[in-house]
């Protein structure tokens, strides 16, 4: 801190939000009694252009080093005033928020003289940790302008391409021998019922001839370290082992299409109980010639059923195994409960193939619920005009299926509009499965050290405004990776990581957190056990001179906090949230 | 401060600060009685924190997470559930009461949840009443410096340092870190650069093991002086270089206020006999304490009391005991915290008279040397007898009232700790005793006695690197007799030596990992009680 803290304090009226409940006024006066307050007025919008103003202007005329506005929540509005301290030159961590109206006004509307105390003291609170805030930089990293796309199908050969064309090169790592994903196994695409051979051949040339995409088949990922711009990966091909450098990962593995246990309708009991995957093989091949009634049955496994069981014996006993464990065990009594978007319009379209190649045979689609959104209505209509019949079960009473006497199946559902138990027999039952992740994302997830969502699939920053980012700087998602997607979809997520890579590679480089740890290293005795609380390889325990000290690696660490309360010496501190200032705020908030 | 309570949050950024800030904008009405502190993480909330703001006057503290399985830096949160559940022991046995502590998991969804939990907390609080600690004031007398200076000066001898230097070349600090120096610490001190002494950060890596002044031609008593610096320093050196965030000392002096009605016997074994009032008291130190503070270590620091008092029993003794046993305060001495330990002090002693014990045994050596010396000192003249438990023991073995019917075959290696051994003389008893154990072999390590090596960390402070190689010294030491067993008294010891030997190591952990046990439980399993 260079000189004494000279503390400017700014309390909104924000209208009628705040002032017509704290005495603002009042709160003004009390503060200009606080210790190191410099300066402090009232504005009527703060967050306004004459707000801001007058912050910028204060700064100048009053000296001001520490910047507090009591109004709304930091969530909303801290970058704002933040830039505006940096314009008036002032370092932007050296700004502090007093969240008087959602945490104070807005709560106790009816309590105007309590919520005023209450106000008073949130900025006694704010002006105690002003007083110790430190100016910081935000570290610079330099973005190497190679990516690694993980998984070769029609997503991570779109973020391939897109990022190739660009540019940039690409490296692209599939672990089969061959590429396309599941829209290359396909018969044909909904809506427009072309041959999915029609679609991928062209992508998969395209990627195979790109100059910029570097193609590995039959290739794993082993181990991968670094961070953002600077990713280290370690992957095996047979047992060549490639290091690959790059700055950033598009992840693309996809997922699996549930395959039921056996016995769960009877599959893998009855050879023509199957799924629709196996129908579309079959329709592919020609070899469902001109069947009697063919049944399906939506929603196989998502609403009750058992899962496949996964072998955790070989993750190590972190936390996001455990977690994993949780969540698998769960499944196995509650199925999977969320709707895997492509199996109704799936069905529909095995539907329409069925009757437009043996208009006889009786197609019947059981169903709980029927989604076909947007322009997928019509296509319901076209299976409606072909005579493909949908009745509506209740699903609490699970359809069965059995064998008829001469080897046909018998299906029993609950119709609903019929109000009664019906009868099918079938040649065919087609099982429409949800689609699932499988346990090489949780794998992936575990290297990359990024989070898994309740369901099992790789979860995104945020649901509604960062969909394909991922906690990870400089690590997306694209494609059914994040969960259930159809093609379209699939493309666009995957169009939308390489554009999302494509910024920091442009760049070259990129300011990463301020706020992370810090290491006094004459009260480290490297014992490792801030290493070992780290989900993010962030800190880390080094050789110098006969003894272990631990080193933070600035653009790894993600500021949470846990290592400086696991470590045992106190030589970890969180910058921007240390000890001293938490400490102060206790004082203050109890009783100055 | 209004008879409403007041509660002091912290709130993780992504999840419950959120929710807060949902209620809010759902315009949902909760009791003004909270104060929020937001963090990034509910695994940032420092044990240090909770205790902090209780000692301040708080009546309840909630801590906010995400869902567990949603924490934004994958599992923070549970780090957080752990410590929080810790830490609630804790308060059962300050007394203050678990339910002053809530951890909940609120989502940024969760508004109406929030200003629920809110509601709920205040009205419990209102329901249990007010934090004893309240009333207090932490506002500490100021020190006249000139005066303790002085005292300090005239009572440990520090003017008749002849400069020879062997205080540094004996102390073990020294040696591995040899920026650290006391003959330069005095010299500075005697030549007028008192400041730089003061506000030095050389003052809190003192050991105060006394093998300097052991030594010393002139009797410098370089730990007391060290001690009467460190009343009059700056507070902030012992904050930063202080490990565990100084949560033994809080807890320490939070048992100073008298409204403090302690839980701390909970550990006694069944059909223990012991007593409000009579002739020989048992002390237990802050083993209660320890024992849930450290306990990922598994040292079972609470088979000590619990040895000692099956022990008694056997040989007929019922002690008495203090159910509000305040900590004897020997880290407050040794950080400087003067005020605070007399008032320590004064309490224990005032108890202890009440309870007519004429002789009072304490199984830990740093209550010894505190309550035999540092009391008498401070406090006055005692008027009972203090005796370490290996003297008692001792007295019991010359007395053959120590029957052994557990008689393994090995070779023990006894460990003097600076309290007991060179500070307060006791070197025999312990000996004795364990050579009275039959199969049992006593060998010694190169430095044992008045030239045993400290463990390595003192008071809790400056706990680093250098002060690491200390203890691996000292554990090579003890592995080289070839010793199954390491048996010490001190339970300090103990735990610096197993965190050393449980933690990543620049050298092949076997050359330090050794069975350790205290002196008191070894008795015992020999005994047959344990």
């Amino acid at each position: 801190m260079k000189g004494e803290p000279r503390v400017g304090v700014f309390v909104c009226h924000c209208g009628v939000n705040i002032g017509g409940v704290v005495k603002v006024p009042k709160v003004v006066k009390y503060t200009k009694t606080l210790p190191n307050v410099a300066y402090a007025e009232d504005n009527l919008y703060t967050c306004s252009e004459a707000g801001i103003d007058s912050i910028k202007d204060a700064i100048k005329k009053y000296d001001l080093n520490r910047v507090i506005v009591a109004s709304c929540t930091p969530r909303t509005h801290e970058p704002l005033f933040r830039a505006a301290c940096k314009e008036a030159g002032l370092n932007p961590y050296l700004f502090e928020m007093a969240n008087i109206r959602e945490q104070c006004s807005w709560v106790h509307p009816k309590e105007p003289e309590k919520a005023t105390e209450k106000a008073k003291d949130i900025v006694r609170m704010a002006v105690a940790r002003a007083t110790w805030l430190e100016p910081q930089t935000e570290p610079e990293v330099k973005i190497r302008d190679s990516a690694l796309v993980i998984g070769a199908g029609i997503a991570g050969m779109t973020a391939a391409t897109t990022l190739a064309n660009q540019g940039f090169k690409v490296h692209l790592i599939e672990k089969e021998k061959e590429i396309g994903g599941y829209v290359r196994r396909l018969y044909k695409l909904y809506p427009t019922m072309e041959e999915s051979s029609e679609i991928i051949e062209p992508i998969i040339e395209a990627v195979k001839k790109h100059k910029n995409i570097e193609l590995m088949t039959s290739t794993t990922i082993e181990e991968v370290s670094g961070y953002v711009g600077n990713f280290n990966v370690t992957a095996t091909k047979k047992d060549k082992k490639i290091q690959l450098e790059v700055g950033t990962i598009i992840v693309a593995c996809g997922g699996l299409n549930y395959q039921p246990p056996k016995g769960l309708y009877q599959y893998g009991i009855y050879d023509h109980v199957i799924t629709q995957l196996e129908l579309d093989q079959i329709l592919k091949e020609g070899r469902l010639g001109k069947p009697e009634r063919v049944v399906m049955i939506q929603c196989v496994g998502a609403k009750k059923g058992e899962i496949r069981g996964y072998e955790l014996e070989s993750f190590p006993k972190s936390d996001t195994a455990k977690l994993l464990k949780k969540i698998l065990r769960a499944k196995k009594e509650e199925g999977w409960p969320y709707c895997s978007r492509i199996c109704c319009m799936n069905a529909i379209k095995n539907a329409i193939l069925i009757k437009t190649a043996s208009p006889e045979t009786d197609v019947i689609i059981l169903y709980g619920d029927l989604r076909v959104y947007k322009e997928y209505e019509d296509f319901y209509s076209k299976a409606r005009d072909l005579e493909v019949k949908f009745i509506k079960i209740l699903e609490i009473v699970t359809p069965e299926v059995t064998e008829t006497p001469d080897k046909k199946l018998k299906v029993l559902a609950y119709d609903m509009l019929a109000g009664k138990e019906a009868e099918f027999v079938a040649d065919w039952v087609a099982l429409s499965t949800p689609l699932v992740p499988h346990k090489d994302e949780v794998i992936l997830a575990r290297m990359l050290k990024i989070p898994i969502s309740p369901d099992g699939f790789l979860m995104e920053a945020h649901l509604k405004l960062r969909p394909v980012d991922t906690m990870m700087d400089g690590i997306y998602l694209a494609g059914v990776a994040s969960g259930p997607k159809d093609v379209p979809e699939t493309i666009t997520s995957a169009k939308a990581a390489a554009a999302r890579a494509a910024i920091l590679m442009a760049n070259k480089k990129m300011k990463s957190e301020a706020i992370i740890a810090v290491v006094n290293e004459d009260l480290c005795k490297g014992c490792g056990r801030c290493e070992e609380v780290c989900e993010y390889k962030g800190i880390k325990l080094e050789e110098a001179e006969g003894a272990l000290i631990a080193k933070v690696i600035e653009a790894q660490c993600k500021g949470c906090g846990v290592c400086a309360v696991t470590c045992p010496t106190g030589a970890i501190s969180m910058q921007h949230f240390t000890n001293k200032q938490i400490n102060v705020m206790i004082k203050a908030a109890i009783g100055g | 401060m209004s008879s409403e309570p007041r509660i002091v949050a912290f709130l993780c950024n992504w999840c419950s600060y959120a929710g807060a800030d949902l209620a809010g904008t759902s315009r949902i009405r909760y009791p003004p009685n909270i104060r929020i502190i937001r963090v990034m993480c509910s695994g940032r909330v420092d044990p240090a924190f909770i205790f902090r703001a209780f000692e301040t006057g708080a009546d309840g503290v909630l801590v906010g997470g995400c869902h567990p399985g949603d924490c934004h830096y994958v599992s923070g949160n549970l780090k957080a559930e752990k410590r929080m559940e810790n830490t609630k022991k804790l308060l059962k046995l300050l007394g203050l009461g678990p339910e002053r502590l809530r951890l909940e998991w609120i989502s940024a969804a969760e508004g109406e949840k929030f200003a629920q939990v809110v509601t709920d907390f205040t009205g419990t609080l209102r329901r249990i009443g007010p934090n004893p600690l309240k009333a207090k004031t932490n506002v500490n007398n100021p020190i006249d410096v000139e005066a303790v200076v002085s005292e300090a000066l005239k009572k440990t001898n520090v003017q008749y340092c002849v400069e020879c230097g062997k205080c540094s070349g004996s102390c073990p600090v020294s040696r591995v870190d040899n920026s650290f120096s006391p003959r330069r610490v005095v010299e500075r001190f005697l030549l007028g650069f008192e400041d730089k002494v003061i506000s030095g950060k050389d003052l809190w890596t003192c050991l105060s093991c006394y093998q300097c002044s052991e030594r010393c031609p002139s009797d410098v008593r370089f730990p007391e002086f060290v001690r009467a610096c460190r009343s009059i320093a700056p507070r902030d050196m012992l904050e930063e270089t202080c490990a565990h965030r100084g949560i033994p000392m809080t807890l320490s002096r939070i048992m100073i206020n008298p409204k403090i009605k302690q839980d701390r016997m909970g550990w006694l074994p069944e059909r223990a006999q012991i007593s409000k009032r009579g002739d020989l008291l048992y002390f237990v130190g802050c083993l209660p304490y320890l024992d849930i503070l450290f306990e990922d270590f598994n040292l079972e620091l609470i088979k000590t009391p619990q040895s000692v008092v099956k022990i008694l029993n056997k040989v007929g003794i019922k002690p008495a005991m203090l159910p509000n046993e305040k900590c004897c305060g020997h880290d407050l001495l040794w950080t400087g915290d003067l005020e605070n330990f007399e008032k320590l002090a004064k309490l224990n002693v005032a108890n202890i008279k009440a309870t007519g014990a004429k002789r009072v045994v304490t199984s830990c050596p740093e209550c010894y040397r505190t309550i035999k010396k540092d009391y008498a000192e401070f406090v006055g003249e005692l008027d009972f007898e203090v005796l370490h438990m290996s003297e008692l023991l001792s007295e019991l073995v010359d007395k053959d009232e120590l029957k052994f019917e557990v008689y393994p075959e090995r070779k023990v290696v006894y460990h003097d700790s600076c309290r007991l051994g060179r500070q307060m003389g006791v070197y025999e008893p312990p000996r004795k005793v364990i050579s009275s154990l039959p199969g049992t072999q006593l060998v010694e390590m190169e430095r044992n006695r008045e030239n045993a090596l400290c463990c390595g960390v003192n008071a809790w402070l400056s706990c680093n690197k250098y002060h690491k190689e200390i203890q691996m010294d000292r554990l090579k030491e003890a592995k080289a007799t070839g010793a199954d067993l390491l048996v010490t008294t001190c339970p300090k010891c103990r735990i610096h030596w197993k965190c050393v030997t449980s933690e990543k190591l620049p050298i092949n952990p076997d050359e330090i990992t050794m069975e350790m046990r205290d002196l008191s439980v070894l008795v015992a399993e020999a005994m047959n009680l344990a």
